[in-house]
């Protein structure tokens, strides 16, 4: 891999920062990404590798720094995203951009254009066009008029990059992949990388985005990472690097080797926890969207942390507890009793069960006010005689946001108006006026500032001290995790592959339980 | 040139309510409407026959406007009320004057049960099927007209309609028609409904955000059928109220309800309890357009102005009730509008001359 140092590089991020407002995203980072390579760029959540990219597509502009694309400096040009596209770049992104209730030639023809007949569009020609692009990657077999929502999730992978690629030939061009086999069952992984490996042969740079340190070993040349914005491993040839190296510098944490051992047939419920008391949840066996076959036990007056990369099924989990996506298999017991046969958000909140998905807009009601918003759930108890009393309704709101210190500490304000931390607060009073035994907070303090979140933190952990309430934490953020879980698990592919008790639970030994490579063999320690 | 003068005033009244001068701007407008009139035509409009005249023909449009408010709350459009106010109108017509039945209570019973099937078929096919409430309730509005027809035969109904009936919509006790008591009364519980009762709660947080109303524990598709069930039971008695008050049913009224309650439910939402759907803006929205309607009447205006003028309310109150409650939106509109103004308010003038 060593004889594309001597070509140019296809493009080059040349000391680019960005700053929004004054959080600084990207501090003076500098990369090349050469023909004929695939690169890997990694970081966690927030680590700027999607600011990165969405620079390069000329989404946002750099606050200083250039970005050379084929030497040419982008800044100079009068229109950045379309001087990009016509140097070659193209970006295959997570949600891959197709028209699922088109047929595959005409989402090839949507952004290529479609061959131009005597009269209008020659179809004929253009099916011819569009199988020729799709034997390119390997797709020979896909009938152009099929829709593309009945393909498979690597068929449509393969569209997309089909579709990016197309005329990338002799000429070379560059490819980003963003995410891409988060939405790909793992048997299917393989037949990705074969087509990348092929593209790279042709001399496309390849521009590969993702969480999996797997794939990264089987797949890129070169590997960088990104961390809080700044570049802690610059083009490090991939077989210079190790797991473990790579999970310290993604995470900065200094990995003390700690005993866990990860499996695939981990069973929560077979572990130390057994306790005398009933637990407040219980999973078993429980499957449904992504998650497979999970079993756990929560009990009151802890706090279980579930942790794992994007698409490791964390959120769904979530979900299917909580009854907002439907259970294939298995029990879920909520202080003993099987509940699964009635699951949903009602009854979850009438057993006690209180939610915060990840997604705040699906969290509040952004048109309510505060008031409002606090009363959604416990409206029933507002009513004195046959109305609701406005006066009882903002007691109990002010005295919320005393208790919770949301600011403005003003009732009647639309929560829309109101930053992501007060919001969360809002929501959180929401479900605490519910008297919950059992409290899923799903990424709650994601984009949330360290005050409001030590503030969110704080309003959780005194309710499980004091009202011994159990909390499931679903969380991708190490720090938060090791700050206030008492139990963690892992998980990964739907399953949990590990558990970290006590002590044990650390920044790095998460960190490292998350990122470690199942079914590989890991350097012994 | 008094016509042009009064126009942009009514129009300056108008967006004011837009640039968020009071709360209660839309009862200031149609005040302001009144008195410029009344001014203008002392001697027939600022007459107590044509308030009484205003009141009694507006009292149904008012039911079919709560009839359309309801689902509108939840996030979805009902199309089909202004056709089942005529439905409901006929059926209660037929039943009686075709002999089906004599008594006038069971007739509009039956006209309120015919009301909820309706009501309770759109919000299955909306909530359950997922499907679009425009698309869907066009669909019934289409199969309602179709069952009119069918039922009246296609004739006019006026023959044997008690006089017991006729009453429900020609008394005027104390001077002032009965329909706008009916209107005033289910004013009152629909607002009593929508802000002191859990339900009406449930009705706006769906409207706000449907995802983030379920993971609340609401029931959402109960919720939202029962908003369209209720809905179509008011939509049935506003045909009944009409039917009673002209003393005949008309195969091909109903339909003509539909845009002014469309204009009503987007104008209220400007006022009284602004960005949200609610019953008194949508209450006083209801007599503005009417007000302003009777005056170009009464100035003699050519025919084509009527439908002009409610089309200009109509998507003027759209464009309002999208800008008017959201800070950034109106900034934005401002900044895409901002060179075309001046023109757009010359365009329009032109229009209204």
């Amino acid at each position: 891999m060593s004889d594309h140092r001597e070509r140019d590089p296809f493009v080059s991020f040349v000391n680019v920062t960005k700053d929004f407002g004054a959080n600084r995203v990207l501090d003076n980072v500098s990369l090349d990404f050469y023909p004929g390579s695939i690169h890997a760029v990694l970081g966690a959540n927030g680590s700027g590798k999607s600011t990165l990219m969405k620079i390069l597509a000329g989404y946002h502009s750099p606050s200083s720094g250039n970005v050379l694309v084929k030497s040419e400096n982008m800044a100079g040009k009068p229109n950045w995203s379309v001087s990009v596209r016509e140097s070659g770049v193209r970006f295959v992104h997570q949600d891959l951009g197709l028209v699922g209730g088109m047929s595959v030639l005409d989402n090839m023809g949507l952004t290529s254009g479609f061959a131009a007949g005597l009269l209008g569009i020659s179809w004929r020609k253009q099916r011819q066009n569009v199988m020729d692009d799709l034997a390119a990657v390997g797709l020979s077999d896909v009938n152009p008029e099929t829709l593309v929502r009945d393909l498979g999730p690597i068929q449509q992978t393969l569209v997309a990059i089909a579709r990016a690629t197309k005329e990338m030939g002799g000429a070379g061009g560059c490819l980003v992949l963003d995410e891409p086999t988060a939405r790909l069952p793992n048997d299917q992984v393989e037949e990705l990388s074969v087509r990348c490996r092929s593209l790279r042969d042709r001399g496309v740079a390849l521009i590969y985005i993702s969480h999996r340190l797997d794939e990264v070993f089987s797949l890129a040349d070169t590997v960088s990472v990104l961390r809080d914005g700044q570049l802690v491993m610059a083009q490090n040839p991939t077989s210079k690097t190790s797991v473990r190296e790579l999970t310290e510098v993604i995470t900065g944490t200094v990995s003390a080797e700690s005993g866990l051992k990860i499996s695939p047939d981990f069973a929560d419920t077979q572990t130390t926890q057994q306790r005398a008391v009933e637990p407040a949840l219980e999973a078993v066996g429980l499957s449904g969207a992504r998650v497979s076959d999970v079993n756990f036990r929560l009990y009151p007056g802890e706090i279980l942390a579930v942790t794992g990369l994007a698409g490791s099924g964390r959120s769904e989990l979530g979900r299917l507890l909580f009854g907002s996506q439907p259970v294939t298999a298995g029990a879920v017991k909520f202080k003993g009793e099987d509940v699964a046969e009635r699951l949903s958000p009602n009854e979850s909140m009438a057993r006690g069960m209180g939610y915060i998905p990840q997604d705040r807009k699906q969290a509040l009601v952004s048109t309510l006010n505060v008031t409002e918003n606090l009363t959604l759930a416990t409206i029933k108890n507002y009513l004195r005689g046959i109305g609701l009393s406005a006066k009882s309704t903002r007691a109990f709101a002010e005295g919320a946001i005393e208790d919770f210190d949301v600011r403005p500490a003003d009732p009647d304000r639309k929560i829309g108006e109101l930053s992501g931390g007060n919001q969360q607060k809002v929501v959180l009073g929401k479900w605490l006026a519910i008297q919950p035994t059992v409290l899923i907070l799903d990424e709650c303090t994601y984009g949330v500032d360290v005050g409001a979140r030590r503030g969110i933190m704080k309003i959780v952990t005194d309710r499980v001290a004091g009202g011994g309430i159990a909390v499931l934490l679903i969380d991708s953020d190490i720090d938060l995790i090791s700050t206030y879980a008492d139990r963690v698990l892992i998980m990964q592919d739907g399953r949990f592959v590990g558990e970290i008790i006590g002590d044990d639970i650390t920044p790095a030994s998460i960190a490292a339980a998350s990122y470690a490579v199942l079914e590989t063999t890991r350097p012994k320690e | 040139m008094t016509q042009k003068q009064e126009n942009s005033f009514l129009m300056r009244v108008v967006g004011g309510v837009g640039q968020r001068l009071s709360k209660y701007a839309i009862a200031v407008a149609l005040v302001v409407v009144i008195a410029l009139f009344s001014l203008l035509r002392p001697e027939t409009y600022f007459a107590i026959g044509n308030f009484g005249s205003i009141m009694q023909a507006n009292s149904s449009i008012v039911l079919v406007s709560f009839a359309l408010l309801l689902p509108l709350i939840t996030g979805h459009f009902d199309l089909s009320v202004a056709t089942m106010a005529g439905f409901g109108g006929v059926l209660a017509a037929g039943l009686l004057s075709f002999g089906f039945i004599s008594s006038w209570p069971l007739a509009i019973l039956i006209v309120a049960l015919a009301g909820a099937v309706v009501g309770l078929v759109n919000g299955m096919l909306v909530a359950l099927l997922k499907l679009n409430s425009l698309v869907v309730t066009l669909g019934t509005q289409t199969l309602l007209f179709g069952g009119i027809l069918w039922f009246s035969r296609g004739q006019v109904i006026y023959d044997g309609l008690p006089a017991g009936f006729l009453a429900l919509g020609q008394s005027r006790p104390f001077g002032i028609p009965l329909p706008f008591y009916y209107a005033m009364v289910i004013a009152l519980i629909l607002w009593f409904v929508l802000y002191y009762r859990p339900v009406g709660r449930r009705l706006y947080a769906i409207g706000g955000s449907e995802d983030a109303a379920r993971l609340t524990g609401i029931k959402v598709e109960k919720s939202v059928i029962g908003a369209f069930m209720v809905g179509g039971v008011l939509a049935g008695l506003a045909g009944v109220v009409q039917v009673s008050q002209n003393g005949s049913a008309s195969p091909t009224s109903g339909a003509e309800f539909l845009l002014p309650a469309i204009a009503a439910c987007f104008l209220g939402e400007t006022s009284i309890r602004r960005g949200f759907y609610n019953v008194w803006g949508t209450f006083i929205a209801v007599y503005l357009v009417a007000a302003g309607t009777s005056g170009l009447f009464m100035l003699g205006a050519p025919v084509w102005v009527q439908p002009v003028f409610n089309g200009v309310v109509l998507i003027g109150a759209v464009i309002l009730a999208k800008y008017s409650s959201r800070k950034g939106d109106a900034k934005k509109l401002a900044g895409f509008l901002g060179p075309l103004t001046r023109k757009a308010h010359k365009d329009e003038a032109t229009v209204q001359r």
